[in-house]
């Protein structure tokens, strides 16, 4: 630094060391064992093997022939655009909904975050509950108003599997999605929605023409940072379904964590993970690109 | 005060708005509720293809049995003590980095930052690949020790956001009042930023917090001994296995495991809801 | 009590240039502004002297040291920010204390001098409240009161009066120019209104584009401009600009209207010549040049009536009431004996 600057020298000197521990943190605990792992997708490394093989492309040429990998793919991508859409729509609804003056607005509002503080595997459980084959709730209901003449077994069937687990994820993430858009709601002025009034606008036309406009930036942040998470879902998948059955409910997350934890076979897992990862950068563009105009 | 948008009183719209919000209302408490009813009722009341809405003689032997076959309060020791330690390890870290980048003006700072909010995209699951071995050399794999610290994987990055845009919007008029004042740049950290950053502070110790009270992924792999698992895989393994068709203890146990976070989020919630969404959405 | 020298300070960030060539000297116990359209550099000169910006080129003296490298907190200087910058999580008594603690000064005298502070400016009552439970002035009043208490060499004011209501302003700029008498102190204050410069400068230094445009005392400025930006900016409302066309034999017309009679200056021989007239130094003459009325304002104590002559726009301020309305013609008279002139290209005054 030029002497001239030396009084900014010293601050800045400062903040750096700041942000040190961070660093380190992050790059012994994220990056570098997001670069190792990237490095063993080029590698044969087994339970077997005493070191990692360099095998080039061999894996990934695998996994894009392996047709239960293919499938995984596909079921990754139903679970996180189901999830991610209906939740979407349930939030905004349910925002605006409680952004009407009514009795009990704000305990309702805050217990609604309760599903948020609840252990994944109780969420799960409390679904298997509900969605159960024998005396679930669902059931119930159905045989009740007469739409099924058997119980469904619901977590065995592969459409009904998959339904159990988006169901517990919605139910997980609409209130959160409700704060979101409950706060940027807060941000639109009564002006606005009253000169539209005048102007001759119904309920319709203000949310159409006035509030979803207002909102628009708030739901794309909303529906990647979504759809970024959904992607990397494992608890409840796992503990509802362990991925099956069969295949049926076998996320990314799932895939890797079997083949690395119950095959150990490091080398493929990673691949997939590599896959994965790409699948998710692609997805958080937009987001990422967002954050780094507000941060210059 | 938010804007008024639904203020039609056309009966249809009103009947459509009270539907509405019923069934929304329905289906997110809806569960919590059938939790609580199951768990209070005998076994000939759970297991019948009809079940009645709600239990007509309530009893807690459930409870009891929940906490008798089950290392429940070992469980939830475990995941208090890792989630409360990585919560206060990220939160810390966070924030001293979030001021620096926020309030100094060294360079690299951009670069630094937007690469580690970028991280949020690394499945946990492929980190996991590899910290699993890291953890093993260090001697660290089945202690709580070692989960604590695996578990600042999950919320280091977004928690240096959402504290970075709020030191963002300190004024830097009252950093430079102090400077004036004599403070140095400690000083100024610990007397004037970490006082004012209490709201925030702790609306992301209570969100790194959730991410490892929900963790399943991590503490399935990284710990193997019943005495130290936590809540996830505890209740994974004993409700999910062995005691499937106990549905009353499951749901004991679920409401039994819900019940710290519960309170911890009570009484923080108002910072948390302000402090989160302040933090991520900008208008 | 310290004076202030900056000689010649230049401040760029990168390529860009905000400060050339700046001098200034600050007598001991002057009250001395610094006033300028916004990005004119004033509040990087202010913040300079503080130390919250380093410094380019130049030097900056606070009486006989130089400062340049000095830590703001060991140039004994005080600062009153715009925004006040209080600290919110702190009392007014512990906001006032704050850099007393911090030089660990004797808990006796912190309670002694911040008694002495609240006295001064009427907060004994408010002592214990926080910032958000105070009005603007009273904020404004504490961020004061946190700078009387380090008994500083100098004290810097940065548009300290711009949050507030324009009736609290004027409370506000007699109160800050009596403590200044009080205390005998050194002040630099930066603001972009000019009124309060007048009001309140013994010097006021006119800045603009990071240039230092003109200094001098207040009502030096107002009669005696060195350019055009001086004089338009000094004043209100703001002085008239006419383009004049000057004769051989030293008539100044507008259009075709002889405006006043011959003058003889031997700067005016170019054909590029502003006329300027204040608005007040203009009288009504039946014998006058013909105004073409647009406006007129009773206020009161005047009248103001904003008109074309010869085309060009002319504001007059008139003691008398008149009656006239939009569209009617008023004769009027500029005093030929306060009519200033400028080189239109320049803007450089013609003497």
């Amino acid at each position: 630094m030029r002497k001239a600057n030396s009084l900014e020298a010293a601050q800045n000197r400062f903040g750096f060391s700041l942000t040190i521990p961070a660093l380190l943190a992050f790059l012994v605990l994220i990056f570098g064992p997001f670069l190792r792992s990237a490095w063993l997708a080029f590698h044969e490394y087994l339970l077997t093997s005493t070191e990692p093989r360099f095998i080039g492309f061999a894996n990934f040429i695998k996994l894009l022939s392996d047709p239960g990998f293919l499938l995984s793919w596909q079921v990754t991508a139903v679970f996180v655009v189901m999830t991610t859409v209906v939740t979407t729509i349930f939030g905004t609804a349910y925002a605006l909904l409680l952004n009407e003056p009514m009795r009990g607005r704000s305990v309702i509002r805050a217990a609604s975050l309760l599903p948020w503080v609840l252990p994944s595997t109780v969420t799960a459980l409390l679904w298997s509950w509900i969605y159960n084959g024998q005396y679930g709730i669902i059931n119930a209901a159905l045989l009740t108003f007469g739409l099924t003449e058997q119980p469904i077994f619901f977590l065995s069937d592969n459409v009904g599997a998959m339904m159990s687990v988006t169901t517990a994820k919605v139910w997980l993430s609409t209130p959160v999605v409700m704060l979101f858009v409950l706060a940027a709601l807060q941000s639109l002025p009564q002006e606005q929605v009253e000169a539209a009034r005048i102007d001759g606008a119904n309920d319709f036309h203000v949310i159409r023409y006035i509030v979803l406009p207002h909102i628009k930036k708030t739901l794309g942040v909303i529906m990647v940072l979504q759809a970024m998470g959904n992607l990397q879902m494992f608890d409840i998948i796992y503990a509802m379904t362990s991925g099956g059955p069969v295949r049926a409910t076998t996320v990314f997350s799932i895939e890797v964590y079997r083949r690395a934890f119950e095959n150990w076979d490091l080398g493929t897992a990673s691949a997939v993970g590599i896959i994965w990862f790409l699948t998710i950068a692609f997805v958080a563009i937009p987001y990422l690109r967002s954050l780094f105009k507000d941060a210059d | 005060m938010n804007p008024l948008v639904l203020t039609s009183r056309h009966p249809v719209a009103v009947t459509f708005r009270a539907v509405i919000t019923i069934l929304l209302i329905g289906f997110l408490f809806f569960p919590v509720y059938w939790m609580i009813a199951t768990a209070l009722k005998p076994n000939n009341q759970i297991f019948v293809q009809f079940p009645s809405l709600v239990p007509t003689e309530p009893i807690i032997a459930n409870f009891w049995r929940a906490l008798s076959q089950s290392n429940l309060l070992g469980y939830l020791t475990n995941s208090l003590v890792t989630a409360g330690g990585s919560s206060l390890i990220t939160t810390t870290l966070a924030a001293l980095a979030a001021y620096g980048f926020a309030k100094y003006r060294f360079s690299g700072r951009f670069v630094m930052m937007n690469f580690m909010i970028a991280a949020q995209m690394f499945p946990f699951a492929v980190i996991l690949i590899s910290l699993y071995p890291m953890m093993q050399a260090a001697g660290l794999l089945d202690t709580l020790l070692g989960l604590t610290i695996a578990y600042v994987v999950f919320a280091l990055p977004p928690a240096i956001y959402i504290l970075f845009s709020f030191y963002s919007r300190l004024p830097n008029e009252l950093i430079e009042a102090a400077r004036i004042d004599g403070a140095s740049e400690l000083t100024i950290l610990r007397k004037v930023v970490l006082p004012l950053s209490r709201p925030a502070l702790i609306s992301v110790a209570v969100y790194s917090f959730t991410w490892a009270w929900n963790d399943l992924l991590y503490s399935l792999t990284l710990v193997t001994s019943d005495n130290l698992r936590t809540i996830g895989p505890g209740l994974l393994l004993t409700f999910f296995g062995e005691m499937q068709q106990d549905w009353g203890g499951a749901m004991a146990a679920a409401i039994m495991a819900s019940l710290p976070a519960v309170i911890i989020f009570a009484f923080l919630q108002r910072f948390f809801v302000a402090g989160l969404t302040s933090g991520a959405v900008k208008s | 009590m310290a004076s202030v020298h900056i000689n010649n300070i230049a401040k760029a960030y990168g390529a860009a240039k905000i400060l050339h060539d700046v001098a200034v000297e600050i007598e001991n116990g002057e009250f001395v502004v610094l006033v300028g359209p916004s990005g004119c550099g004033k509040s990087t000169l202010l913040r300079m002297i503080a130390g919250l910006e380093s410094v380019t080129a130049g030097e900056i003296r606070i009486g006989e040291k130089v400062v340049n490298d000095v830590l703001p907190k060991d140039r004994d200087i005080a600062m009153v920010f715009q925004s006040y910058a209080l600290y919110p999580h702190m009392t007014v008594a512990e906001n006032m204390a704050f850099s007393l603690i911090l030089k660990k000064t004797e808990k006796r005298e912190i309670a002694d001098k911040v008694e002495r502070a609240a006295e001064i400016l009427s907060l004994k009552p408010l002592l214990e409240r926080f910032p958000r439970q105070l009005s603007g002035g009273q904020r404004q009043r504490v961020a004061m009161g946190r700078a009387i208490v380090r008994d500083p060499q100098v004290f810097l004011f940065d548009e300290p009066l711009s949050n507030l209501d324009a009736k609290l302003r004027v409370t506000m700029r007699a109160e800050i120019r009596t403590l200044q008498q009080r205390l005998r102190a050194t002040i630099v204050y930066v603001t972009h209104d000019q009124v309060e410069a007048m009001t309140m400068a013994d010097k006021i230094v006119v800045m603009k584009d990071g240039r230092v445009e003109q200094i001098g005392a207040p009502l030096d400025l107002y009669d005696d401009p060195d350019n055009v930006f001086v004089a338009g900016f000094i004043g209100s409302p703001s002085m008239n600009f006419l383009n004049v066309t000057v004769g051989s034999d030293g008539t100044l017309s507008v259009g075709n209207i002889p405006l006043q009679k011959p003058i003889t200056m031997p700067s005016l021989r170019s054909s590029n010549v502003q006329y300027g007239i204040r608005p007040e130094h203009i009288d009504i003459d039946e014998g006058g040049v013909p105004l073409d009325v647009v406006v007129v304002e009773p206020m009161g104590s005047e009248t103001q009536v904003a008109g074309k002559l010869g085309g060009q726009d002319i504001v007059c301020v008139l003691k008398d009431r008149i009656k006239a309305r939009p569209g009617d013609i008023l004769k009027i008279r500029p005093q030929a004996d306060k009519a200033l002139f400028f080189d239109s290209e320049s803007g450089k005054r013609l003497r």
